[in-house]
């Protein structure tokens, strides 16, 4: 997937290395060792959204480090399949598209000496559309339609169920929008684009209620709803972001959110959103560095973010998000110093080269403070006892 | 000095110990696999009990089955837009193959010359052999448009108030996959049934043709009373597959957990329900949930076996009298 968008932007991310390299400098002033003895195999666990990020890192961390012996491997199974191989010891180290909840947290609170979210990367939700014939009524070129948080879920409610709806043609004044059914496409698995998304839909009034207090969740609740007079929310589900690009892809007047990098390989039109300034965004990974770089002085300590949504910023996407890794405190169980050793160097190799590679396969990296922060914790990470980097 | 080796009788030959090793060893073995099938179908049971017990605990048994919510934020679980689905798009397909399968199989084994019945036959049996995810491929990328603007657009547009058929035209939902499981199932209740008309002996046909009778009097008087059973037989064998059918369902029904509306509303079946849940349920409560979906699902098959055995003995039972 990330190899079609890796075409376009090989020179951008020579250039964002050089950016990347002058950055860390100033914080970073000893890198970790890498050994050169056989550590065997570091196994991870976990989301679907950053596994094409995470499965070149593994290579060109092997490339950049010839005299490494390891061996990479990353089950994309999804972020639930992340946090329970964290929660049961089943790899050494997790991945999720949402940092651990509170209960989740105090449950791992004594496995491994406890876990740590590092934010590893920043991706966008974005809303990609099949509609023929939407065009400028001035010079009959097709355009690109223009969404906002309000319509967006209403959408998804089911109360706005014609393209050509008044408080669509509202906003794309000058459009010749034609009348066709809207058929909202969502996730039929449980995922991390769908909280991200969940979270997003949770601004308006309807969502709120429609989610109660258990806020966001992974997957739709597509029984009926009070909330919505006894009926239910509509369209049609379809498995994983691939498959929700797929179905948005053969079906006319379909929408789905899914993540920016399948929207692209699909080939799909995707909405211009409004952000908080009031901005129509197209989607773009800047845009998506943008709203992590406005959500970056409000996350926490312990840097479990919620998902980035309607930050400041007039070039900021309003549905972000930080992708996780799930590490364990305690490295002991991982049997060798070397293995520790080479662990952490490839995590601080993807916090400070690595992100270079974000751009080009779809994703944004992390906003400087994140990444200090991040780096900063990779010094917390002990075997028996003592700092692996100290 | 030569001996003339006369070989032993048989039954002096059996009655040596070393010769019926061969004999005694081939009945543990045999009896061996006849008890790990029925060990697994317990473990599977016991196993899907246990760990569905909870659920079970916490809603009730009716409260699980008749719950009509499924929500993983309120923890609230609820089999019965499942069983619905399951039930629905089983019984729609049945509709569709039980007629058409039985046809083809009266075709194919009295009425078709042999030259156009042997391709035929080999063909219905290929479409058996097809992996459920290819055809389920199949029906998301042809069949899914192909109904929703042929059929679908059709019928939402004549009876746009007639209840269970209106609905917005979307193509994955009730409909298709029921109509995915009928072209998924009929080839097995040809097959299954042809066998059954051609071992008929043919001078019960014979005799009646003898008599005067016409082709069609023929079968619908001696050949299909003759055969009820083994055809019966034919349709609970689909029936089971239809229920318990998992990629071609998940990929045209359209995923919504909710006890379908209408004819074009989308749906979900325990099966696909599994399928799409499961790997990545929230917690411990969703797991417990989906075994017992699981569970009632095996509960649904195996009262299905066991009233398609009562049927067929008390339709042989009729034959014979």
């Amino acid at each position: 997937m990330g190899m079609h968008i890796a075409r376009f932007g090989r020179a951008a991310g020579a250039a964002a290395l050089a950016v990347a390299v002058l950055s860390t400098s100033s914080f970073a002033t000893t890198t970790p060792t890498v050994p050169t003895t056989d550590v065997g195999t570091l196994a991870g666990i976990g989301a679907t959204f950053p596994a094409p990020l995470y499965n070149e890192w593994a290579s060109q961390f092997k490339a950049d480090n010839p005299s490494a012996i390891v061996s990479f491997t990353y089950a994309a199974n999804g972020s639930g399949a992340g946090v329970t191989a964290i929660k049961t010891s089943a790899a050494d180290y997790g991945a999720s598209d949402a940092a651990l909840s509170n209960a989740d947290m105090t449950a791992t609170a004594g496995i491994r000496g406890g876990v740590t979210n590092i934010p590893m990367t920043v991706g966008g939700v974005v809303l990609a559309y099949r509609l023929a014939n939407v065009k400028s009524i001035a010079t009959g070129r097709v355009v690109t339609l223009k969404l906002t948080a309000s319509v967006i879920s209403s959408i998804y409610a089911g109360t706005i169920t014609w393209w050509d709806n008044a408080a669509i043609k509202r906003i794309n004044a000058g459009v010749r929008i034609p009348h066709t059914r809207i058929i909202p496409v969502r996730r039929s698995d449980s995922s991390g684009t769908t909280f991200v998304f969940q979270s997003y839909l949770n601004q308006a009034a309807v969502w709120k209620c429609i989610q109660g207090v258990a806020g966001p969740q992974k997957t739709f609740n597509t029984a009926p709803q009070t909330c919505l007079g006894g009926k239910s929310i509509p369209g049609v589900g379809a498995p994983r972001n691939a498959g929700v690009a797929a179905k948005v892809a053969s079906l006319n007047g379909a929408i789905g959110y899914m993540e920016y990098a399948y929207g692209v390989t699909a080939g799909l039109k995707m909405a211009r959103v409004k952000n908080k300034a009031g901005i129509y965004m197209t989607p773009t990974t800047s845009s998506f560095s943008a709203a992590a770089a406005a959500a970056a002085p409000t996350v926490p300590a312990d840097l479990r973010a919620a998902p980035i949504i309607q930050k400041p910023g007039v070039t900021s996407w309003p549905i972000t998000a930080f992708s996780y890794l799930l590490s364990y405190k305690d490295l002991s169980f991982m049997g060798s110093t070397e293995k520790a050793q080479m662990y952490v160097a490839y995590l601080y190799w993807s916090l400070t080269t690595g992100q270079t590679f974000a751009r080009p396969m779809g994703y944004a990296p992390l906003p400087a403070s994140i990444k200090t922060k991040a780096l900063a914790v990779l010094h917390t990470l002990q075997y028996n006892g003592s700092a692996v980097w100290p | 000095m030569p001996t003339t080796m006369t070989p032993l009788p048989l039954r002096d030959r059996l009655a040596q110990p070393v010769a019926r090793v061969p004999d005694r060893s081939f009945g543990l073995i045999a009896g061996g696999a006849a008890l790990l099938a029925m060990a697994a179908l317990l473990g599977i049971a016991v196993l899907l009990g246990i760990n569905s017990a909870d659920t079970f605990r916490r809603f009730g048994v009716l409260g699980f089955v008749l719950g009509t919510a499924w929500d993983v934020g309120s923890l609230a679980f609820g089999a019965l837009p499942f069983i619905a689905g399951t039930l629905i798009t089983a019984g729609l397909a049945m509709l569709i193959a039980v007629p058409v399968g039985i046809l083809a199989a009266l075709y194919l084994a009295e009425f078709a010359p042999r030259w156009l019945a042997r391709p035929l036959v080999m063909l219905v049996e290929l479409i058996a052999a097809i992996p459920s995810v290819v055809i389920g491929l199949w029906g998301l990328v042809v069949l899914t448009p192909l109904v929703r603007d042929t059929v679908e657009t059709w019928v939402t547009t004549t009876f746009p108030n007639v209840p269970f058929l209106a609905g917005t035209p979307v193509g994955s939902d009730v409909f298709t996959a029921s109509l995915l499981l009928a072209i998924m199932v009929t080839p097995t209740i040809v097959a299954v049934s042809r066998e059954v008309i051609l071992a008929l002996p043919a001078n019960y046909r014979e005799a009646y043709i003898g008599l005067g009778a016409t082709r069609w009097e023929t079968v619908a008087t001696v050949v299909l009373p003759s055969v009820r059973a083994g055809i019966l037989g034919a349709c609970i064998l689909a029936l089971g597959r239809a229920m318990g059918e998992t990629m071609a369902v998940t990929m045209t029904i359209g995923n919504a957990d909710r006890v379908p509306t209408g004819l074009f509303d989308q749906g979900q079946t325990i099966a696909s329900k599994i399928a799409t849940s499961f790997v990545e349920a929230s917690g411990p409560e969703e797991v417990g949930a989906l075994l017992g979906l699981g569970l009632i699902l095996m509960v649904m098959t195996l009262a299905v076996g066991i009233v398609a055995r009562l049927l067929v003995g008390r339709s042989r039972a009729a034959a014979a009298s």
